[in-house]
């Protein structure tokens, strides 16, 4: 049985969460699919305050996934595995579970708001237990309240390594950070899981080895793009946006009519703009499905949103680069 | 059973860890306590085991590695089901956990 809705949101963070928010409060019938089991998408990970709000992470995202559930249905535990022409939803309900179900989800418009994935330059030993994605490492910490060792070595420059290491503090584990992962190879021990982190230089001569049970990288995060890429959305490249990302317009509107992003996946940004990428996109949104038009009004949560812009010029810029390359 | 040093039962921002109801689940035949709710290999890096499978050419060990459902590494065979992503399938009381070799092995087929 094919389920419809006049807008399907794909992806609880703080994006989706906004624009469900938004749409529901201008008369929009929204439908909000999340593959994770708690509110809040990367958010319910974040156990730093933000800027402009005295609130951790974590906090928003439950807040906003209240009020989001006010006024629009909201599917958590639901992968969305394909996206087809004339917008229908292809749906795991309940996925992971012994419930899991299979359905079709066929939309008016489509929003996609998957937020971001972790990037990482390949090294010998990179595949050994013991090594982590960032977003595992706050995954484990923070949902699970484990620590998958004692001593984390975390590498990379991207700002949302200084967050980890102070998340592995907090978690009670010994951090160490290197910049870049040049020259590394990570080394098992008699238990075949991580053990040693050596540091190699053009001899091939450990610069230094240490001993290490944990191993973090923390090189930044690229748009989720599958669902964009699947209906041939154009696709641009923005380093300054962390990698391929969909063309869209000031709305949101990408090049499909009737596919919108917002939030990381639109470019990988902040959380404060991620909200503001999906308020603007669910008053277009709005006005499309012929609702009555509204002020934007009071929100549950304001950060400021110094990153709106510098995001908006960079994807100008290589739309302009791009089109000029033709 | 302790499952210390790896539970973080105390954390500056999120407090003291919840209590949950224990549900008892068998990892390679060894009796383990998991926390109600949480995913398969959440208990078995509580319990200090980073080793959920081995692959199918040079048997390396893999273990979790994205923790959110994207990679594949975590994948253990679950009640005789190989291939099943341990960090986003909840435990259940009595699931029967294993390492998986390759592509692992399946129970006879039941009807259900």
């Amino acid at each position: 049985m094919t389920m419809r809705t006049e807008l399907a949101v794909v992806g609880g963070g703080p994006a989706g969460l906004a624009v469900a928010i938004e749409a529901a409060r201008r008369g929009v019938q929204v439908t909000l699919v999340d593959c994770g089991g708690e509110p809040g998408g990367a958010l319910a990970l974040q156990t730093h305050a933000y800027d402009g709000v005295g609130l951790y992470g974590f906090a928003i995202g439950a807040l906003l996934w209240q009020a989001a559930a006010a006024g629009a249905t909201l599917l958590p535990r639901t992968l969305v595995w394909g996206l087809f022409e004339d917008r229908t939803l292809g749906l795991a309900i309940n996925h992971g579970t012994d419930a899991e179900r299979s359905d079709l989800l066929q939309a008016e418009i489509v929003l996609i708001a998957t937020g971001a994935v972790d990037r990482f330059t390949p090294f010998p030993g990179a595949t050994l237990p013991g090594v982590l994605t960032a977003t595992a490492a706050l995954t484990l910490f923070h949902r699970w309240r484990v620590r998958p060792g004692m001593h984390a070595l975390i590498v990379g420059s991207d700002p949302i390594a200084a967050r980890v290491e102070q998340a592995v503090r907090e978690a009670g584990m010994q951090p160490t950070h290197v910049p870049s992962a040049d020259g590394l190879h990570a080394l098992a021990g008699a238990d075949r899981t991580l053990a040693t982190v050596e540091k190699r230089g053009e001899s091939a001569a450990p610069a230094w080895t240490r001993e290490q049970d944990t191993l973090i990288l923390a090189e930044g995060m690229q748009p989720a793009n599958e669902l964009t890429r699947m209906v041939d959305c154009a696709m641009v490249w923005s380093a300054a946006l962390g990698g391929h990302v969909p063309r869209h317009d000031a709305k949101m509107q990408t090049s499909v009519p009737g596919v919108f992003v917002a939030g990381d996946a639109a470019g990988v940004g902040d959380v404060g703009s991620a909200m503001l990428h999906g308020r603007v996109a669910a008053a277009a949104i709005a006005d499309r499905l012929g609702k009555k038009k509204l002020a934007f009004g009071a929100f549950p949560v304001t950060i400021t949103a110094g990153a709106f812009r510098p995001i908006h010029a960079a994807i100008w810029q290589s739309v302009r680069v791009t089109e000029a390359a033709r | 059973m302790s499952d210390a040093p790896f539970r973080i039962v105390a954390h500056p921002h999120l407090g003291p860890l919840p209590t949950a109801e224990t549900v008892p689940i068998t990892v390679d035949g060894e009796s383990l306590d998991a926390r109600a709710g949480e995913p398969v290999a959440a208990t078995l890096l509580a319990h200090g085991r980073r080793i959920c499978r081995t692959t199918i050419r040079t048997s390396e060990a893999r273990g979790v590695f994205c923790a959110i459902g994207l990679c594949g590494d975590c994948a253990m065979q679950i009640d005789g089901v190989p291939g099943v992503r341990t960090c986003i399938t909840p435990v259940r009381a009595g699931m029967r956990v294993e390492t998986q070799h390759g592509l692992g092995a399946w129970d006879a087929p039941t009807p259900r």
